[in-house]
């Protein structure tokens, strides 16, 4: 049996993880066509440090930390970008969630939900139902502890709210 | 509100998500055999040093040392 080269590693282990990846971009962007750009930038980003990964970390939390950092970057782009731009004006006009995913009420509630929180709280609430624990969130995101537990606390109390809204 | 709560729900999301939007190895291998593979550091190092050691080989010539 031939050996294993680094790309056919790579291209397993993303393959195997890639709904962390599409869960996070779906968290982020609502446009189908932002969701997959978003997608290849972060696979690229993760192929890039890939020969650094030292396996001492858990493979979910490495993925994340990349990954967000990449979808930080281009929100901060974005937010630079002038807002007379004909694509801006655009992105006004089409829905929020374009119809390419088909969600069931439930997760869309929870969807909608999340959707409305800052940034950052995505990304903590995200971390936190992937049950990653309070130091694993902080080291990712570069918080102190006690900030992620304070504003875990606020979220839940702020989706709590929201989900309890969206009830009929 | 609770973990237990929103954990089948967020598991529940991330599948459906993953169902619309999941890429096959093929398409992921394509997306980074373009890319230039990914050099060491020590491998970019490799060309200045040898530079540096060529450059010091020269000068100890001619300096008569």
């Amino acid at each position: 049996m031939g050996k294993v080269t680094l790309q056919e590693e790579f291209v397993e282990l993303i393959a195997n993880q890639q709904k962390l990846i599409h869960s996070l971009c779906s968290l982020y962007f609502s446009r189908y066509e932002d969701r997959k750009d978003m997608f290849q930038e972060i696979v690229l980003q993760l192929w890039k440090s890939y020969p650094s990964f030292n396996h001492q970390s858990k493979v979910s939390t490495w993925i994340y930390r990349i990954s967000l950092n990449t979808v930080f970057t281009k929100l901060r782009k974005e937010k630079l970008r002038p807002k007379n731009e004909p694509y801006s004006e655009y992105a006004y006009q089409i829905s929020a969630f374009d119809n390419s995913i088909e969600l069931t009420q439930a997760t869309e509630e929870l969807y909608h939900a999340i959707e409305r929180l800052a940034d950052l709280d995505k990304a903590i609430i995200m971390l936190y139902l992937e049950e990653h624990s309070y130091d694993e969130i902080a080291g990712i995101l570069n918080l102190s502890r006690t900030n992620v537990s304070t504003r875990i606390n606020r979220i839940k109390t702020k989706l709590e709210k929201l989900l309890k809204n969206q009830l009929p | 509100m609770n973990l237990d709560e929103l954990k089948p729900l967020w598991d529940s999301y991330k599948t459906q998500v993953n169902d619309e939007s999941e890429w096959n190895s093929d398409d992921i291998a394509r997306l980074i055999r373009n890319r230039p593979v990914p050099i060491s550091w020590y491998q970019k190092a490799q060309r200045p040093f040898l530079h540096f050691c060529v450059s010091c080989l020269l000068i100890s010539i001619t300096s008569g040392c």
